[in-house]
Protein backbone atom coordinates (compact mmCIF):
# COMPACT_ATOMS: atom_id res chain seq x y z
CA UNK A 1 0.00 0.00 0.00
CA UNK A 2 1.37 3.22 -1.10
CA UNK A 3 1.29 5.37 2.58
CA UNK A 4 3.59 7.75 3.33
CA UNK A 5 4.07 8.77 7.10
CA UNK A 6 6.17 11.71 5.91
CA UNK A 7 3.66 13.33 3.60
CA UNK A 8 0.78 12.63 6.49
CA UNK A 9 2.63 14.96 8.33
CA UNK A 10 3.12 17.14 6.10
CA UNK A 11 -0.43 17.23 5.30
CA UNK A 12 -1.23 18.12 8.77
CA UNK A 13 1.10 21.01 9.02
CA UNK A 14 -0.28 22.34 5.81
CA UNK A 15 -4.06 21.64 7.27
CA UNK A 16 -2.63 22.85 10.72
CA UNK A 17 -1.64 26.24 9.17
CA UNK A 18 -3.99 26.84 6.48
CA UNK A 19 -7.06 26.27 8.88
CA UNK A 20 -5.39 28.33 11.96
CA UNK A 21 -8.02 30.59 12.25
CA UNK A 22 -10.94 28.37 11.86
CA UNK A 23 -9.45 26.45 14.70
CA UNK A 24 -8.53 29.35 16.65
CA UNK A 25 -12.09 30.94 16.61
CA UNK A 26 -13.74 27.51 16.24
CA UNK A 27 -12.45 26.55 19.72
CA UNK A 28 -13.43 30.39 21.31
CA UNK A 29 -16.90 29.13 20.07
CA UNK A 30 -16.73 25.95 21.70
CA UNK A 31 -15.70 27.24 24.84
CA UNK A 32 -18.12 30.22 24.85
CA UNK A 33 -21.25 27.46 24.26
CA UNK A 34 -20.14 24.91 26.84
CA UNK A 35 -19.84 28.04 29.56
CA UNK A 36 -23.29 29.60 28.24
CA UNK A 37 -24.98 25.77 28.40
CA UNK A 38 -23.70 25.21 31.90
CA UNK A 39 -24.14 28.30 33.56
CA UNK A 40 -28.18 27.74 31.97
CA UNK A 41 -28.32 24.86 33.90
CA UNK A 42 -26.84 26.40 36.57
CA UNK A 43 -29.17 29.16 37.40
CA UNK A 44 -31.88 27.35 36.65
CA UNK A 45 -32.21 24.12 38.61
CA UNK A 46 -32.70 24.47 41.98
CA UNK A 47 -30.02 21.75 42.66
CA UNK A 48 -27.47 23.86 40.94
CA UNK A 49 -25.40 21.76 38.29
CA UNK A 50 -25.51 18.70 39.77
CA UNK A 51 -22.89 15.67 39.08
CA UNK A 52 -25.52 13.48 36.62
CA UNK A 53 -26.29 17.00 34.87
CA UNK A 54 -22.57 17.47 34.35
CA UNK A 55 -21.81 13.90 33.29
CA UNK A 56 -25.35 14.37 30.81
CA UNK A 57 -23.81 17.46 28.95
CA UNK A 58 -20.47 16.80 28.70
CA UNK A 59 -20.72 13.45 27.37
CA UNK A 60 -23.81 14.58 24.67
CA UNK A 61 -21.92 17.29 24.20
CA UNK A 62 -18.65 15.54 23.13
CA UNK A 63 -20.51 12.88 20.86
CA UNK A 64 -22.12 16.16 19.18
CA UNK A 65 -19.24 17.74 18.62
CA UNK A 66 -17.32 14.58 17.79
CA UNK A 67 -19.95 14.08 14.86
CA UNK A 68 -19.90 17.50 13.49
CA UNK A 69 -15.90 17.78 13.09
CA UNK A 70 -16.03 14.27 11.60
CA UNK A 71 -18.64 15.62 9.04
CA UNK A 72 -16.22 18.51 8.47
CA UNK A 73 -13.28 16.91 7.72
CA UNK A 74 -12.72 16.88 4.50
CA UNK A 75 -14.18 20.38 4.01
CA UNK A 76 -11.74 21.24 1.38
CA UNK A 77 -12.61 18.72 -0.77
CA UNK A 78 -16.44 20.15 -0.69
CA UNK A 79 -15.70 23.97 -1.81
CA UNK A 80 -15.36 24.91 -5.22
CA UNK A 81 -12.18 27.25 -4.60
CA UNK A 82 -10.55 24.83 -2.67
CA UNK A 83 -11.26 21.63 -4.56
CA UNK A 84 -9.32 21.41 -7.20
CA UNK A 85 -5.96 22.64 -4.95
CA UNK A 86 -7.02 19.51 -2.71
CA UNK A 87 -7.63 16.92 -5.05
CA UNK A 88 -4.13 18.29 -7.28
CA UNK A 89 -2.08 17.65 -3.61
CA UNK A 90 -0.14 14.00 -3.91
CA UNK A 91 -1.20 12.21 -1.18
CA UNK A 92 -3.32 8.98 -1.35
CA UNK A 93 -6.94 8.51 -0.17
CA UNK A 94 -5.01 6.85 3.15
CA UNK A 95 -2.87 9.35 3.86
CA UNK A 96 -6.09 12.10 3.57
CA UNK A 97 -8.28 9.88 5.45
CA UNK A 98 -5.49 8.76 8.25
CA UNK A 99 -4.66 13.07 8.38
CA UNK A 100 -8.87 13.52 8.99
CA UNK A 101 -8.98 10.97 11.81
CA UNK A 102 -5.89 11.82 14.15
CA UNK A 103 -7.87 15.57 13.78
CA UNK A 104 -11.35 14.04 14.58
CA UNK A 105 -10.61 11.19 17.08
CA UNK A 106 -7.70 12.66 18.60
CA UNK A 107 -7.07 16.79 18.59
CA UNK A 108 -10.49 17.89 18.05
CA UNK A 109 -11.51 15.73 21.59
CA UNK A 110 -8.43 16.83 23.21
CA UNK A 111 -9.58 20.51 22.54
CA UNK A 112 -13.30 19.83 23.49
CA UNK A 113 -11.78 18.61 26.67
CA UNK A 114 -9.40 21.22 27.08
CA UNK A 115 -12.43 23.73 26.55
CA UNK A 116 -14.64 22.09 28.71
CA UNK A 117 -12.19 21.53 31.24
CA UNK A 118 -12.19 25.12 31.50
CA UNK A 119 -15.82 26.24 30.95
CA UNK A 120 -16.93 23.37 33.29
CA UNK A 121 -14.31 24.46 35.94
CA UNK A 122 -15.87 28.21 35.99
CA UNK A 123 -18.85 26.60 35.94
CA UNK A 124 -18.73 24.82 38.88
CA UNK A 125 -16.81 27.32 40.24
CA UNK A 126 -19.95 30.00 40.34
CA UNK A 127 -22.07 26.83 41.08
CA UNK A 128 -20.00 25.26 44.45
CA UNK A 129 -18.88 28.93 45.50
CA UNK A 130 -21.00 31.70 44.49
CA UNK A 131 -24.74 29.57 44.51
CA UNK A 132 -23.26 27.15 47.32
CA UNK A 133 -24.58 24.07 46.20
CA UNK A 134 -22.02 21.79 47.18
CA UNK A 135 -22.24 19.84 43.78
CA UNK A 136 -18.78 17.89 42.51
CA UNK A 137 -17.03 18.66 39.35
CA UNK A 138 -17.55 16.16 36.71
CA UNK A 139 -14.31 15.74 34.27
CA UNK A 140 -15.04 12.82 32.83
CA UNK A 141 -14.70 11.08 36.18
CA UNK A 142 -17.43 9.12 36.90
CA UNK A 143 -17.45 5.95 38.61
CA UNK A 144 -16.10 2.85 36.37
CA UNK A 145 -14.85 5.55 33.46
CA UNK A 146 -15.78 5.85 30.53
CA UNK A 147 -18.40 3.26 29.59
CA UNK A 148 -18.17 0.64 26.18
CA UNK A 149 -21.42 2.36 25.09
CA UNK A 150 -20.48 5.72 25.28
CA UNK A 151 -17.12 4.70 23.29
CA UNK A 152 -18.78 3.08 20.70
CA UNK A 153 -21.82 5.61 20.10
CA UNK A 154 -18.89 7.79 19.56
CA UNK A 155 -17.24 5.57 17.28
CA UNK A 156 -20.44 5.25 15.08
CA UNK A 157 -21.20 8.88 15.13
CA UNK A 158 -17.41 9.74 13.93
CA UNK A 159 -17.57 7.08 11.14
CA UNK A 160 -20.92 8.45 9.98
CA UNK A 161 -19.86 11.62 10.25
CA UNK A 162 -16.46 10.94 8.40
CA UNK A 163 -18.79 9.19 5.21
CA UNK A 164 -21.08 12.04 5.00
CA UNK A 165 -18.17 14.30 4.84
CA UNK A 166 -16.84 12.22 2.02
CA UNK A 167 -19.93 11.20 0.30
CA UNK A 168 -21.60 15.17 0.35
CA UNK A 169 -20.48 18.09 -0.87
CA UNK A 170 -23.11 20.49 -0.25
CA UNK A 171 -24.55 21.13 3.38
CA UNK A 172 -22.33 18.37 4.21
CA UNK A 173 -22.67 18.27 8.51
CA UNK A 174 -26.45 19.03 7.62
CA UNK A 175 -27.16 16.27 5.25
CA UNK A 176 -25.01 13.86 7.48
CA UNK A 177 -27.21 14.59 10.58
CA UNK A 178 -30.04 13.55 8.29
CA UNK A 179 -28.41 10.52 7.42
CA UNK A 180 -27.92 9.87 10.99
CA UNK A 181 -31.64 10.09 11.60
CA UNK A 182 -32.90 7.91 9.15
CA UNK A 183 -30.63 5.42 10.27
CA UNK A 184 -31.85 5.81 13.54
CA UNK A 185 -35.09 5.00 12.25
CA UNK A 186 -34.65 2.59 9.99
CA UNK A 187 -33.17 0.58 13.21
CA UNK A 188 -35.83 1.41 15.12
CA UNK A 189 -38.73 0.72 12.94
CA UNK A 190 -36.92 -2.86 12.23
CA UNK A 191 -36.50 -3.55 15.70
CA UNK A 192 -40.30 -2.34 15.96
CA UNK A 193 -41.46 -4.62 13.56
CA UNK A 194 -39.26 -7.49 14.97
CA UNK A 195 -40.65 -7.32 17.85
CA UNK A 196 -44.33 -7.37 16.84
CA UNK A 197 -43.79 -10.04 15.21
CA UNK A 198 -42.28 -12.48 17.58
CA UNK A 199 -44.10 -10.91 20.70
CA UNK A 200 -47.54 -9.43 19.86
CA UNK A 201 -49.34 -12.48 18.11
CA UNK A 202 -48.46 -14.41 21.46
CA UNK A 203 -51.05 -14.23 24.19
CA UNK A 204 -50.40 -13.14 27.84
CA UNK A 205 -49.09 -15.89 29.67
CA UNK A 206 -50.54 -17.19 32.69
CA UNK A 207 -48.47 -15.39 35.15
CA UNK A 208 -48.92 -12.42 32.92
CA UNK A 209 -52.49 -12.47 33.91
CA UNK A 210 -52.90 -12.82 37.60
CA UNK A 211 -55.17 -10.45 38.98
CA UNK A 212 -53.20 -6.70 40.42
CA UNK A 213 -54.20 -6.87 44.00
CA UNK A 214 -56.69 -3.99 43.03
CA UNK A 215 -58.43 -6.80 41.51
CA UNK A 216 -57.80 -5.37 37.95
CA UNK A 217 -56.84 -8.08 35.47
CA UNK A 218 -54.22 -7.72 32.91
CA UNK A 219 -55.62 -8.05 29.16
CA UNK A 220 -53.45 -7.02 26.92
CA UNK A 221 -49.40 -6.04 26.35
CA UNK A 222 -47.57 -3.09 24.27
CA UNK A 223 -44.27 -2.10 23.79
CA UNK A 224 -41.82 -0.20 25.54
CA UNK A 225 -38.40 -0.08 23.72
CA UNK A 226 -37.35 -1.06 20.29
CA UNK A 227 -33.83 -0.23 20.25
CA UNK A 228 -31.74 -3.34 19.22
CA UNK A 229 -30.72 -3.39 23.02
CA UNK A 230 -30.06 -7.37 24.68
CA UNK A 231 -33.41 -7.17 26.56
CA UNK A 232 -36.64 -5.98 25.27
CA UNK A 233 -39.26 -4.32 27.96
CA UNK A 234 -43.14 -4.38 27.46
CA UNK A 235 -45.99 -3.04 30.01
CA UNK A 236 -49.75 -5.00 30.14
CA UNK A 237 -52.56 -3.29 30.67
CA UNK A 238 -56.48 -3.55 31.53
CA UNK A 239 -59.12 -3.56 28.89
CA UNK A 240 -59.22 0.16 29.48
CA UNK A 241 -55.23 0.58 28.98
CA UNK A 242 -54.68 1.26 32.12
CA UNK A 243 -51.13 0.33 32.75
CA UNK A 244 -50.45 -2.77 35.34
CA UNK A 245 -47.34 -4.32 34.93
CA UNK A 246 -43.65 -4.03 33.16
CA UNK A 247 -42.02 -7.03 32.03
CA UNK A 248 -38.49 -6.89 31.09
CA UNK A 249 -37.57 -9.84 28.70
CA UNK A 250 -33.76 -11.16 26.85
CA UNK A 251 -33.64 -11.00 23.46
CA UNK A 252 -33.65 -14.79 21.49
CA UNK A 253 -29.75 -15.19 21.49
CA UNK A 254 -30.04 -16.07 17.65
CA UNK A 255 -31.34 -12.11 17.36
CA UNK A 256 -28.19 -10.46 19.19
CA UNK A 257 -26.27 -12.51 17.15
CA UNK A 258 -28.13 -10.60 13.87
CA UNK A 259 -27.95 -7.53 15.23
CA UNK A 260 -24.68 -7.48 16.38
CA UNK A 261 -23.39 -9.00 13.21
CA UNK A 262 -25.65 -6.14 10.91
CA UNK A 263 -24.13 -3.60 13.61
CA UNK A 264 -20.39 -4.29 12.86
CA UNK A 265 -20.90 -5.06 9.06
CA UNK A 266 -22.13 -1.86 9.74
CA UNK A 267 -18.80 -0.35 11.33
CA UNK A 268 -16.92 -1.61 8.65
CA UNK A 269 -19.32 -0.55 5.82
CA UNK A 270 -18.71 2.93 7.06
CA UNK A 271 -14.71 3.57 6.57
CA UNK A 272 -15.45 1.79 3.19
CA UNK A 273 -17.35 4.23 1.66
CA UNK A 274 -15.62 7.00 2.88
CA UNK A 275 -12.44 4.95 1.55
CA UNK A 276 -14.39 4.39 -1.81
CA UNK A 277 -15.73 7.82 -2.11
CA UNK A 278 -12.63 10.06 -1.48
CA UNK A 279 -11.38 7.82 -4.17
CA UNK A 280 -14.48 8.89 -6.78
CA UNK A 281 -13.46 12.41 -6.08
CA UNK A 282 -14.09 14.28 -9.30
CA UNK A 283 -13.81 17.72 -10.32
CA UNK A 284 -17.66 18.02 -11.43
CA UNK B 1 4.19 11.30 -22.90
CA UNK B 2 0.77 11.28 -23.02
CA UNK B 3 -1.51 9.61 -25.05
CA UNK B 4 -5.41 9.68 -25.04
CA UNK B 5 -7.16 6.97 -27.56
CA UNK B 6 -11.19 7.26 -28.26
CA UNK B 7 -11.62 9.36 -24.90
CA UNK B 8 -15.13 10.00 -24.46
CA UNK B 9 -16.40 12.63 -21.33
CA UNK B 10 -19.72 14.10 -20.58
CA UNK B 11 -21.03 16.19 -17.29
CA UNK B 12 -23.98 14.41 -15.88
CA UNK B 13 -27.13 15.25 -18.20
CA UNK B 14 -25.59 16.71 -21.28
CA UNK B 15 -24.25 15.46 -24.10
CA UNK B 16 -20.80 14.82 -24.82
CA UNK B 17 -17.95 17.51 -24.06
CA UNK B 18 -14.95 15.14 -25.43
CA UNK B 19 -16.42 12.54 -27.93
CA UNK B 20 -13.67 10.20 -29.71
CA UNK B 21 -10.74 12.37 -28.93
CA UNK B 22 -7.61 10.98 -29.53
CA UNK B 23 -4.05 13.05 -28.49
CA UNK B 24 -0.33 12.04 -28.26
CA UNK B 25 1.35 15.03 -26.56
CA UNK B 26 5.86 14.61 -26.57
CA UNK B 27 7.93 16.15 -23.98
CA UNK B 28 9.93 19.11 -24.57
CA UNK B 29 6.93 20.70 -26.66
CA UNK B 30 4.58 23.60 -25.68
CA UNK B 31 1.55 22.90 -26.98
CA UNK B 32 -1.02 25.70 -27.85
CA UNK B 33 -4.74 24.58 -27.18
CA UNK B 34 -7.36 26.33 -28.74
CA UNK B 35 -11.43 26.36 -29.31
CA UNK B 36 -14.34 28.04 -29.24
CA UNK B 37 -16.43 28.84 -25.53
CA UNK B 38 -17.27 25.42 -24.17
CA UNK B 39 -15.31 23.71 -26.68
CA UNK B 40 -13.57 21.65 -23.64
CA UNK B 41 -10.45 23.17 -23.15
CA UNK B 42 -10.87 23.50 -19.42
CA UNK B 43 -12.57 19.35 -19.43
CA UNK B 44 -9.13 18.39 -21.68
CA UNK B 45 -7.03 19.70 -18.99
CA UNK B 46 -8.94 18.34 -16.11
CA UNK B 47 -8.53 15.21 -18.28
CA UNK B 48 -5.37 14.86 -18.32
CA UNK B 49 -4.75 16.04 -14.96
CA UNK B 50 -6.92 13.09 -13.30
CA UNK B 51 -9.68 15.73 -12.16
CA UNK B 52 -12.14 13.72 -14.57
CA UNK B 53 -12.48 10.45 -15.31
CA UNK B 54 -13.41 9.52 -18.78
CA UNK B 55 -16.40 8.04 -19.57
CA UNK B 56 -15.03 5.44 -22.21
CA UNK B 57 -11.48 5.22 -24.26
CA UNK B 58 -8.14 5.67 -21.99
CA UNK B 59 -5.51 8.23 -20.91
CA UNK B 60 -2.59 7.90 -20.01
CA UNK B 61 0.49 10.26 -19.13
CA UNK B 62 3.37 8.59 -18.87
CA UNK B 63 2.87 5.19 -17.15
CA UNK B 64 0.12 6.09 -15.00
CA UNK B 65 -3.81 6.21 -15.54
CA UNK B 66 -4.31 9.96 -14.31
CA UNK B 67 -7.72 8.60 -12.48
CA UNK B 68 -5.77 6.39 -10.57
CA UNK B 69 -4.51 9.78 -9.22
CA UNK B 70 -1.29 8.30 -7.43
CA UNK B 71 0.75 10.76 -5.71
CA UNK B 72 3.74 9.77 -7.87
CA UNK B 73 1.26 11.48 -10.64
CA UNK B 74 0.67 13.91 -8.85
CA UNK B 75 4.32 14.71 -8.60
CA UNK B 76 4.70 14.82 -12.17
CA UNK B 77 1.67 16.87 -13.24
CA UNK B 78 0.53 20.28 -12.25
CA UNK B 79 -2.08 22.27 -13.45
CA UNK B 80 -2.90 26.72 -13.00
CA UNK B 81 -6.95 26.60 -13.27
CA UNK B 82 -8.35 29.72 -14.53
CA UNK B 83 -9.60 30.63 -11.07
CA UNK B 84 -8.40 29.71 -8.10
CA UNK B 85 -8.52 30.84 -4.05
CA UNK B 86 -5.26 30.46 -2.80
CA UNK B 87 -4.99 30.45 0.96
CA UNK B 88 -4.31 33.18 3.72
CA UNK B 89 -1.10 32.51 4.31
CA UNK B 90 2.41 34.13 2.96
CA UNK B 91 4.19 33.73 0.09
CA UNK B 92 7.02 32.01 2.10
CA UNK B 93 4.75 30.20 3.72
CA UNK B 94 2.80 28.32 1.03
CA UNK B 95 6.00 27.22 -0.36
CA UNK B 96 7.43 26.27 2.92
CA UNK B 97 4.10 24.06 2.97
CA UNK B 98 3.84 22.59 0.00
CA UNK B 99 6.79 22.43 -1.68
CA UNK B 100 7.76 19.30 0.29
CA UNK B 101 4.92 17.30 -1.42
CA UNK B 102 6.92 17.61 -5.12
CA UNK B 103 10.50 16.04 -4.79
CA UNK B 104 11.60 18.08 -7.70
CA UNK B 105 10.78 21.12 -6.17
CA UNK B 106 13.51 23.77 -6.79
CA UNK B 107 13.59 26.41 -4.62
CA UNK B 108 15.75 28.87 -6.04
CA UNK B 109 13.79 28.82 -9.70
CA UNK B 110 10.56 29.68 -7.44
CA UNK B 111 12.26 32.42 -5.82
CA UNK B 112 14.37 33.80 -9.04
CA UNK B 113 10.45 33.72 -11.06
CA UNK B 114 9.05 35.30 -8.02
CA UNK B 115 11.47 38.52 -7.81
CA UNK B 116 11.39 38.86 -12.06
CA UNK B 117 7.34 39.19 -11.13
CA UNK B 118 8.41 41.49 -7.92
CA UNK B 119 6.38 39.21 -5.80
CA UNK B 120 8.88 38.86 -2.53
CA UNK B 121 8.48 36.42 0.37
CA UNK B 122 6.19 38.18 2.83
CA UNK B 123 3.85 39.13 0.46
CA UNK B 124 0.38 38.13 1.54
CA UNK B 125 -0.85 35.58 -0.84
CA UNK B 126 -5.03 36.83 -0.13
CA UNK B 127 -3.86 40.22 -0.60
CA UNK B 128 -2.42 39.86 -3.66
CA UNK B 129 -4.28 41.13 -7.10
CA UNK B 130 -5.25 38.11 -9.23
CA UNK B 131 -2.85 38.96 -12.02
CA UNK B 132 -0.05 38.34 -9.01
CA UNK B 133 -1.84 35.90 -8.08
CA UNK B 134 -1.59 34.06 -10.99
CA UNK B 135 2.17 34.83 -11.47
CA UNK B 136 2.70 33.34 -8.09
CA UNK B 137 0.36 30.31 -8.94
CA UNK B 138 2.52 29.87 -12.45
CA UNK B 139 5.74 30.41 -10.50
CA UNK B 140 5.27 27.48 -8.08
CA UNK B 141 4.20 25.62 -10.92
CA UNK B 142 7.35 25.40 -12.85
CA UNK B 143 9.68 25.10 -9.65
CA UNK B 144 7.82 22.12 -8.99
CA UNK B 145 9.47 20.21 -11.95
CA UNK B 146 6.36 18.94 -12.64
CA UNK B 147 6.97 16.76 -16.11
CA UNK B 148 4.01 17.70 -17.30
CA UNK B 149 2.22 21.38 -16.84
CA UNK B 150 -1.60 22.38 -17.43
CA UNK B 151 -1.98 25.94 -17.85
CA UNK B 152 -5.28 27.40 -18.38
CA UNK B 153 -5.54 30.88 -19.84
CA UNK B 154 -2.19 31.57 -18.10
CA UNK B 155 -2.68 35.65 -19.33
CA UNK B 156 -5.57 36.23 -18.25
CA UNK B 157 -5.12 39.12 -15.81
CA UNK B 158 -1.48 40.07 -16.51
CA UNK B 159 -0.56 43.08 -17.50
CA UNK B 160 1.48 43.97 -20.86
CA UNK B 161 4.69 43.92 -19.10
CA UNK B 162 4.12 40.39 -17.20
CA UNK B 163 2.68 38.99 -20.25
CA UNK B 164 5.84 39.39 -21.93
CA UNK B 165 7.85 38.30 -18.79
CA UNK B 166 5.52 35.23 -18.86
CA UNK B 167 6.84 34.38 -22.51
CA UNK B 168 10.49 35.07 -21.34
CA UNK B 169 10.18 32.45 -18.03
CA UNK B 170 8.44 30.05 -20.14
CA UNK B 171 10.92 29.88 -22.63
CA UNK B 172 14.10 29.86 -20.33
CA UNK B 173 13.23 27.26 -17.77
CA UNK B 174 11.05 24.67 -19.96
CA UNK B 175 13.26 21.45 -20.13
CA UNK B 176 13.30 19.00 -22.83
CA UNK B 177 11.78 15.93 -20.53
CA UNK B 178 8.84 18.28 -19.60
CA UNK B 179 5.43 19.28 -21.90
CA UNK B 180 3.75 22.29 -21.57
CA UNK B 181 -0.29 22.82 -23.02
CA UNK B 182 -0.98 25.94 -22.49
CA UNK B 183 -5.31 26.17 -22.93
CA UNK B 184 -6.02 29.85 -24.36
CA UNK B 185 -8.34 32.14 -26.09
CA UNK B 186 -5.42 34.94 -25.87
CA UNK B 187 -4.07 33.52 -28.65
CA UNK B 188 -1.74 36.75 -29.56
CA UNK B 189 -0.02 36.97 -26.65
CA UNK B 190 1.30 32.90 -26.75
CA UNK B 191 1.76 32.76 -30.86
CA UNK B 192 5.59 33.42 -30.19
CA UNK B 193 6.02 30.81 -27.59
CA UNK B 194 3.88 27.80 -28.87
CA UNK B 195 5.66 24.85 -31.14
CA UNK B 196 2.41 23.04 -31.74
CA UNK B 197 -1.20 23.74 -31.95
CA UNK B 198 -3.95 21.63 -30.77
CA UNK B 199 -7.50 23.01 -32.11
CA UNK B 200 -10.62 21.57 -29.97
CA UNK B 201 -13.61 21.73 -31.93
CA UNK B 202 -17.12 19.86 -31.28
CA UNK B 203 -15.26 17.11 -28.73
CA UNK B 204 -12.23 15.98 -31.38
CA UNK B 205 -9.04 17.59 -32.15
CA UNK B 206 -9.38 19.04 -35.27
CA UNK B 207 -6.23 20.31 -35.71
CA UNK B 208 -2.50 19.11 -34.58
CA UNK B 209 0.50 20.23 -36.31
CA UNK B 210 3.77 22.35 -35.05
CA UNK B 211 3.97 25.44 -35.92
CA UNK B 212 7.09 24.79 -37.80
CA UNK B 213 4.90 22.83 -40.51
CA UNK B 214 2.57 24.64 -40.58
CA UNK B 215 4.58 28.18 -41.32
CA UNK B 216 6.20 25.77 -43.97
CA UNK B 217 2.82 24.48 -46.03
CA UNK B 218 0.91 27.72 -45.68
CA UNK B 219 1.80 31.21 -45.62
CA UNK B 220 -0.21 33.95 -43.80
CA UNK B 221 -0.37 37.65 -45.39
CA UNK B 222 -2.16 40.80 -45.24
CA UNK B 223 -3.06 42.11 -48.66
CA UNK B 224 -4.93 45.16 -49.78
CA UNK B 225 -7.72 43.70 -52.59
CA UNK B 226 -8.18 39.65 -53.12
CA UNK B 227 -6.30 40.33 -56.22
CA UNK B 228 -2.80 40.62 -54.69
CA UNK B 229 -3.33 37.14 -52.93
CA UNK B 230 -3.54 35.41 -55.62
CA UNK B 231 -5.42 31.96 -55.16
CA UNK B 232 -5.80 32.10 -50.66
CA UNK B 233 -7.00 29.45 -49.40
CA UNK B 234 -9.21 31.56 -47.03
CA UNK B 235 -9.51 34.87 -46.31
CA UNK B 236 -11.29 37.00 -44.17
CA UNK B 237 -11.46 40.99 -43.75
CA UNK B 238 -9.38 42.64 -41.86
CA UNK B 239 -8.26 45.83 -40.86
CA UNK B 240 -7.34 47.96 -44.38
CA UNK B 241 -7.46 44.92 -46.24
CA UNK B 242 -7.43 41.22 -46.29
CA UNK B 243 -6.21 38.56 -44.29
CA UNK B 244 -5.17 35.46 -46.26
CA UNK B 245 -3.76 32.09 -46.04
CA UNK B 246 -2.17 30.62 -49.04
CA UNK B 247 -0.46 27.72 -50.00
CA UNK B 248 3.38 28.14 -49.15
CA UNK B 249 4.81 27.21 -52.65
CA UNK B 250 7.23 29.72 -52.92
CA UNK B 251 9.02 28.80 -49.40
CA UNK B 252 8.23 32.03 -48.17
CA UNK B 253 8.87 32.92 -44.69
CA UNK B 254 5.65 34.29 -42.75
CA UNK B 255 4.44 34.53 -39.24
CA UNK B 256 1.60 32.63 -38.22
CA UNK B 257 -1.25 34.21 -37.07
CA UNK B 258 -2.83 32.12 -35.11
CA UNK B 259 -6.25 33.76 -34.94
CA UNK B 260 -6.77 33.37 -38.69
CA UNK B 261 -5.87 29.87 -38.78
CA UNK B 262 -8.41 28.97 -35.86
CA UNK B 263 -10.83 30.90 -37.67
CA UNK B 264 -10.45 28.84 -40.81
CA UNK B 265 -10.69 25.51 -39.55
CA UNK B 266 -13.49 26.25 -37.93
CA UNK B 267 -15.40 27.54 -40.84
CA UNK B 268 -15.42 24.53 -42.47
CA UNK B 269 -12.90 25.51 -44.97
CA UNK B 270 -12.27 21.76 -46.04
CA UNK B 271 -8.57 22.84 -48.22
CA UNK B 272 -6.36 23.63 -45.39
CA UNK B 273 -6.55 20.56 -42.84
CA UNK B 274 -5.37 18.13 -45.49
CA UNK B 275 -2.46 20.13 -46.13
CA UNK B 276 -1.26 19.79 -42.78
CA UNK B 277 -2.53 16.61 -41.96
CA UNK B 278 -0.93 14.66 -44.98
Amino acid sequence: MNFSLQRCIQLLRLQFVTDRKIYGYGTLALFAIQLSVLLYYTYSNSDGLYFDKQKELAEQGLLIFNFMTAAWCFKSLHGRSTRLQALMLPVTVMERLAVGVFFTVVLFPVVYLLTYLASGGIAHYIDSQVLQSGNRFYYFNRIGGIGWGFLMANLVFVLIGLAGSAVFRKLAIAKSIVSLAILFVFINFGNDILGMLLLDNKPLTESMREPMKDGRTPDRKSWETHSPFSSWRFTTSDKDGQFLRTYEMKVPEYLNWIENITGYLMLLALPYLTVLKLREQELS
Amino acid sequence: MVSLHDLTFSYPGSKPVLDGLSLTLEPGRIYGLLGQNGAGKSTLLYQLAGLLFPDSGTCRVGNYEPSRREPAFLQSVYIVPETFRLPDLSVQSYVRLHAPFYPGFNAEICQSILQQFLITGNDKLSSLSHGQQKKFHIAFAIATGAKLLLLDEPTNGLDIPSKQQFRKIIAGHLREDQCMVISTHQVRDLDSLIDDILILNEGRILLQAPVSLITERLVFKKVKSHGESGKPLYAEEALGGFAVIARNTNEESSRLDMELLFNAALSGNDSILPILQD
